[in-house]
């Protein structure tokens, strides 16, 4: 079955949404019909827990490891619950995503560290992409096998692509295009300004622009 | 090679909407295992973070109790190899070298200090210096 929507379906729903007519410029447009299906959680438990596995598969796309994932993500729970429980619910998106992003990117360091280490020992086990190794995990069956299959593929090429592009464009990828956080929410949870979200996004959309064939 | 802004917002909007079509999909097959272990880890938030923090109440008293003994060690800490002072004996017992609590019993003791400093002093009793007995 073929779930992706085209613009005119995405225009609709947008529309039913109340966001109105939509003139598309990009993939910032993308976001309204994103936004409105996640409303603003009255607790911290319920946002941890609408955003708990969205938090571990973007993760899981940057470090490419399901364990060092988990790591990141409980330890950004823990961060967002201990310092900024008290803020006011909307805050917790764009604090949440900056921890996590930080965590990663600590994770990410402290491997490169590793890695190299490990190439000069000559006790490094790497593919032919220069990726760590074990990259799968055992697949979990679903009810439709096939199509189980081509989603994890999908999935899997989409998050090799990703990983490729360097680390603030992925970032932005990540948060702009998957999350659809705003420009001024990802500025914040990245730390820039927002004219360098947008500089990031476009390069970064730049260079994915000739793969969309291998994700579908 | 030139592509037109419509063109290429076109191919943007695609990818975004393919990739958003993904993560959803990906997020939404979470495996069991991982989704138990993340509902554990959001729980070890919320308990450490309903928990009162012992670290908190005993931070502070450490840490005063730390600074105490620091100033304590600076204060009375002499290097060993340093020169003792040159003392006066007529001045080496005053008031300030009385302990705080010390009692009745021990005022005479430390009154007599100077007495006890200067027999030490002396040589032997022993010796026919000393004008004892042969």
């Amino acid at each position: 079955m073929n779930t992706q929507r085209t613009s005119d379906e995405v225009d609709a729903l947008a529309r039913d949404e109340g966001f109105g007519t939509v003139s598309w410029t990009g993939p910032a447009l993308v976001e309204p019909a994103m936004a409105a299906a996640r409303p603003v959680a009255r607790s911290i438990e319920a946002f941890l827990a609408s955003i708990e596995r969205r938090a571990w598969r973007v993760a899981e796309m940057a470090l490419n490891d399901g364990d060092e994932a988990l790591d990141a993500v409980q330890d950004a729970m823990l961060r967002l619950v201990h310092h900024y429980g008290d803020k006011p619910a909307d805050e917790w998106p764009p604090l949440f995503w900056g921890i996590l992003r930080r965590r990663i990117t600590d994770l990410q360091r402290r491997r490169n560290v590793r890695n190299r280490i490990l190439v000069w020992t000559g006790r490094a086990r790497q593919d032919e992409d220069g990726d760590e190794l074990p990259a799968w995990d055992a697949p979990d069956p679903g009810p439709d096998p096939a199509r189980a299959l081509a989603a994890r593929q999908s999935h899997a090429a989409m998050s090799k692509a990703v990983r490729a592009l360097p680390r603030r464009q992925q970032q932005v990828f990540i948060l702009r295009v998957l999350e659809g956080l705003d420009v001024a929410d990802t500025a914040r949870a990245m730390g820039c300004s927002e004219g360098s979200v947008k500089t990031h996004l476009s390069r970064a959309m730049e260079s994915l622009r000739g793969q969309l064939e291998a994700w579908r | 090679m030139n592509t037109s802004p419509a063109k290429t917002n076109n191919a943007d909007r695609e990818l975004a909407m393919r990739a958003q079509e993904i993560y959803q999909e990906a997020c939404a097959n979470v495996d069991v295992r991982t989704h138990a272990q993340l509902a554990a880890a959001r729980r070890n938030a919320m308990t450490a973070a309903r928990a009162p923090s012992h670290r908190r109440v005993w931070l502070p008293a450490a840490g005063a109790m730390a600074a105490c003994a620091l100033a304590v060690g600076v204060i009375f800490w002499r290097p060993a190899s340093a020169p003792a002072p040159a003392q006066n004996p007529q001045t080496a017992l005053s008031d300030a070298d009385l302990p705080l609590d010390a009692d009745n019993r021990q005022m005479g003791i430390y009154q007599n200090l100077e007495f006890y400093q200067w027999l030490a002093r002396q040589p032997d009793a022993r010796t026919p210096a000393d004008g004892a007995p042969q």
